[in-house]
């Protein structure tokens, strides 16, 4: 999805929460797929979540208890 | 109002691919918000299509882009914009485009539109455009209009006219029509692919390397995409740097004849 408006469209409508980086690579350049991102001008919080956070979240919800 | 307007950027990157005016399909954009976007994006000039405006005529929109152009003749090359389904009329609009008008090249939208781009009713248009040496830059990827191969059937017919396939000769972003518009640069020689959109950074490479850079030219697709984005995905190609000057403005400049003056008559 070559449009980073979209992004922040999404980020606007659905929230931060529902969004995740992906690159695609390696068919995909993830440099240019982490420069949509940020031209997208989400704040830092953000950012943070689309990166990161919503995907450690999820991971940690279904993580084996040892 | 004043533009960092002759700053010429690094590479002197060339935009094959942009529009200027207020589209009947709701997009649209100014001369000088395209000139600001040149400056973020250090592009130095970009070819502009006419949108296809509220009225539906494309007379004006021509009229309207060749005027944009005469007024910052260094950064925009104009384009011609025909409906082809008038026939004989859009022959003598091409001709006063390009012959009153400047106009450098002939854009096809067979979307906006509505006609099928392989259709023999384009045949006197493109047959103009090879008596006048002129380019065809063609919307391509629309299901049924202007397929890839659809587009390599009007290149067989007309193999002396330069013909570019807008973003990577597919619309659908996921990589759908890849195949077809590869198979269809490797036919016809007289083809290219302008990179808009065109997420595989593999297959822009893979075209580069294996059919030759002087296939590609970037463009930005403006303002329906982003041109910061859309520069950057030609900048981080993996490519030698000849191949990459070619893609960002030396082909643009051999393919609309930029580095020539004179005008088709």
């Amino acid at each position: 999805m070559p449009y980073p408006n979209q992004i922040r469209s999404a980020v606007d409508v659905l929230g931060a929460q529902r969004l995740l980086f992906a690159s695609d690579g390696p068919g995909c350049l993830p440099r240019l797929e982490v420069h949509k991102v940020r031209l997208a001008e989400l704040s830092a919080d953000e950012e943070e979540r689309v990166f990161a956070a919503n995907i450690l979240e999820l991971l940690d919800a279904v993580k084996p208890s040892v | 109002v004043i533009h960092s307007a002759r700053k010429v950027a690094s590479g002197r990157a060339i935009d094959v691919f942009t529009f200027v005016g207020q589209s009947l399909f709701g997009y649209g954009q100014s001369a000088d918000e395209l000139l600001a976007r040149l400056d973020a994006a250090e592009v130095e000039r970009a070819v502009v299509c006419p949108v296809k405006p509220r009225g539906y005529h494309l007379s004006p929109a021509n009229d309207f882009v060749a005027d944009v152009a005469a007024r910052e003749d260094s950064r925009f090359v104009p384009l011609a914009r025909v409906d082809p389904n008038l026939e004989e009329d859009a022959v003598r609009e091409l001709e006063r485009a390009v012959q009153t008008l400047g106009a450098r090249g002939l854009f096809l939208h067979p979307w906006e539109e509505t006609f099928r781009v392989s259709d023999r009713r384009l045949d006197p248009l493109l047959s103009r455009c090879a008596e006048l040496h002129l380019p065809v830059v063609v919307a391509t990827g629309y299901p049924w209009l202007s397929e890839a191969a659809q587009v390599g059937e009007l290149a067989r017919r007309f193999p002396t006219v330069p013909i570019v396939m807008t973003h990577g000769g597919q619309i659908n972003i996921s990589g759908l029509g890849q195949a077809d518009a590869f198979a269809v640069l490797q036919r016809h020689s007289n083809v290219h692919i302008e990179t808009s959109g065109a997420y595989r950074q593999d297959f822009l490479e893979d075209v580069a390397t294996q059919l030759g850079p002087e296939r590609l030219l970037f463009g930005s697709n403006s303002p329906r995409m982003d041109m910061r984005l859309e520069v950057q995905r030609v900048r981080w190609l993996t490519v030698d740097e000849d191949s990459r000057e070619l893609i960002l403005g030396g082909n643009a400049r051999r393919v609309f004849r930029l580095d020539s003056s004179a005008r088709p008559s």
